[in-house]
């Protein structure tokens, strides 16, 4: 039990390693900070430099502790960069949050104790699912064999060439790597830390979604999350954001479905305030970076969704520079399909030995 | 959506994407329906009502901009009967296509539409709040699918895996002389037990696994010449007899020294009976043994220098 109570209070390491991440990355002086917004524009650069670091040792050949050593590094070097660029900014960032949460205790209470109840019974169940023998089986393997998707995560044997579905989305890759920092186990890690932080986000996301909605008016926000949590439990079919969030919310398309999607559509808002914001438009482009390393069917989802929410508002703004900016945050995208168009046309392979 | 085909429903297809996708449940419809409320009524309020206060604020985005836009365009892209067709000629989409639905904020929509109607066109009373509140959140329950409508199950074991699980794993290790045994178990724990040691090794995948439990397998393809996985897939994972040296040159063949199957399911005497034997016991599981004639020599390669080359261009093209 205190491994499970240990893994639940990792959740809190993604946050501060997200935050941070996030503050290298935006923090300023003449700017304040957000706290939703710093995490969230975090998740996606954390992402999007650990695949950066991933990718040269995959192609190396090179075994999971290196990568570990690296990430360990890298990871330490952008928390110090956060911290030195944006600890003032920090400070007043948490003063704000505070006084926020001060002025609208009991609708902070309420969403508290929503998300509380979210999660533990989703975590606390027990759910049978297919696709975890891949998701949790490949950062098993990895640990066990010290190596990054070179054996079959169903059966260990060793695979000839990289499976080009899942060679960009190293998410769970980045599990591993810190199942080997951590020395924890993956189901634990997988099924509780990623769990709960993949649940939070999407809370996360509902809630930045419904401060813009109502402008702040946190009694309309509170109700807002509540409708939506009690919607994810009843809108279950195999299919549907909902059932990847309660039953499958270790893998990547959970955060795809509930975070990164969402995501996109509350830039879509804020964008529609301003949509010559040019911090939004940079957003964008770091979720559209950052998406395809949680999932593969990003590379497609990513660009779709952009093109359904900035066409509108291109008509409704009528600004021209929206479509070279929007085009410009399809590419990662669209590149990421054509390479998987090319390996499953046979024109491109990745090996996991030199030829 | 494994049984739908885009070439086969043509264009139709979506329809049935669609109904697939929120079988059971009124959710779409709930959208459809907040969409309509939030773009008509609030945009010009109710029946000369003054416009809810959301609507009001100078720097806030009007509803309607929005839900309405971006679902008209899913409306003429995604939900377009043409264009899972169009598509589907030049990618294959038929088993993903359905995550095109996950673009449409559904649940943003359906709760934005719930907090305005309680917050802003139920008054200013608490109770005609709560009521209105509680008349929502029955639409939501009534109109949807329960996940645990089949019951709630707690997690047996902080792994999120059955108890049994961590014990198969260390009766195997005790028994077996390698470090990388390989093992054939029934449906459940073949699609589990990796996920909690990944040293042992599997005889078969998920996906034959998968073929097996919707009918590809037979008493008849496993009979075939060297088609061994049949074998063991028929035997474990079917509870199919089929003569004792055809299981032997299967588990000889893919190198599966351990069996394990529920002790329930009257496959352990059979198994016995083909040579193999009793090894271990859990509470519901039987661990057997096969001795293999020519042992797997399982070792993971050494990559320790491979590292110092350098990969060339041609190494990534086919």
């Amino acid at each position: 039990m205190t491994e499970a109570s240990g893994a639940v209070l990792l959740t809190a390491l993604n946050f501060i390693l997200y935050f941070l991440f996030g503050a290298a990355l935006t923090a300023s002086k003449k700017r304040n900070m957000s706290l939703t917004g710093t995490v969230f524009a975090g998740l996606f650069f954390y992402y999007l430099m650990f695949t950066l670091c991933c990718m040269p040792v995959m192609f190396r050949w090179r075994p999971l502790h290196v990568l570990t050593c690296i990430w360990g590094a890298v990871a330490g070097i952008i928390c110090l960069i956060g911290i030195l660029r944006g600890y003032k900014a920090m400070g007043k960032c948490f003063l704000n949050a505070f006084s926020h949460f001060r002025k609208n205790v009991s609708a902070f209470i309420f969403i508290a104790i929503i998300t509380a109840v979210f999660i533990g019974v989703v975590v606390y169940s027990y759910q049978f699912t297919l696709d975890a023998s891949y998701y949790v089986g490949s950062v098993t393997t990895a640990l066990q064999t010290d190596t990054i998707n070179m054996y079959d995560p169903f059966t260990g044997d060793w695979l000839d060439h990289y499976e080009m579905r899942y060679f960009f989305s190293t998410f769970t890759m980045n599990d591993a790597v810190l199942c080997s920092l951590l020395h924890i186990h993956p189901l634990l890690w997988c099924k509780i830390t990623i769990s709960c932080t993949a649940m939070i986000l999407t809370v996360m996301v509902l809630y930045m979604t419904g401060n813009k909605i109502f402008s702040g008016d946190m009694k309309k926000i509170s109700v807002f999350i509540l409708f939506a949590v009690i919607a994810d439990f009843f809108m279950i079919t195999i299919y549907t954001t909902s059932a990847f969030l309660m039953t499958r919310n270790y893998e990547g398309k959970c955060l795809l479905g509930n975070v990164v999607l969402p995501g996109i559509f509350y830039i879509y808002i804020c964008l529609l305030e301003n949509v010559k914001d040019l911090r939004l438009w940079r957003l964008l482009f770091l979720v559209a970076l950052g998406a395809p390393v949680l999932s593969s069917s990003a590379n497609m989802l990513i660009p779709a969704m952009i093109g359904v929410t900035i066409v509108p508002l291109f008509i409704l703004r009528r600004d021209l520079s929206v479509i070279p900016k929007s085009l410009v945050c399809m590419l990662p995208g669209l590149i990421l399909t054509a390479v998987y168009i090319a390996y499953v046309k046979n024109i491109i392979v990745f090996y996991t030995y030199p030829r | 959506m494994q049984s739908l085909n885009i070439a086969d429903a043509g264009f139709g297809y979506i329809i049935k994407c669609i109904g697939l996708y929120y079988e059971g449940n009124v959710y779409f419809i709930l959208y459809l329906i907040s969409i309509a409320f939030l773009s008509v009524f609030g945009e010009s309020g109710i029946k000369g009502k003054p416009l809810p206060a959301a609507m009001k604020e100078p720097s806030a985005v009007r509803l309607r901009e929005i839900f309405l836009p971006q679902f008209v365009f899913m409306a003429l892209t995604v939900y377009n009967p043409l264009f899972p067709v169009a598509l589907n000629t030049f990618f294959d989409v038929n088993k993903e296509y359905y995550r095109f639905l996950w673009m449409a904020p559904i649940i943003i929509c359906i709760a934005a539409a719930g907090s305005i109607i309680v917050f802003e066109y139920a008054g200013s009373s608490r109770i005609r709040r709560a009521a209105s509140a509680l008349l929502i959140i029955c639409i939501l329950v009534s109109g949807g699918t329960f996940l645990y409508k089949d019951g709630y199950i707690p997690s047996p074991t902080i792994y999120h895996m059955p108890t049994e699980i961590p014990e198969v794993s260390r009766l195997i290790h005790e028994d077996a002389d390698e470090e990388y045994p390989r093992a054939m178990f029934e449906y459940d724990y073949n699609m589990m037990i990796r996920q909690y040691d990944a040293s042992i090794l599997l005889a078969c995948d998920r996906e034959a696994y998968m073929e097996a439990m919707g009918g590809g397998v037979t008493y008849e393809s496993a009979m075939e010449e060297g088609n061994y996985i049949h074998r063991l897939l028929a035997v474990v994972g079917l509870g199919i007899r089929i003569p004792g040296d055809y299981l032997r040159s299967a588990l000889e063949n893919t190198h599966t020294e351990y069996v394990v199957v529920t002790t329930a399911s009257g496959n352990v005497d059979y198994l016995k009976g083909a040579g193999l034997t009793v090894v271990g016991e859990t509470a519901n599981h039987t661990i057997l043994h096969y001795e293999p004639k020519e042992r797997e020599d399982f070792e993971l390669p050494d990559y320790s220098e491979v590292w110092r080359l350098t990969p060339q261009v041609y190494d990534f093209l086919l």
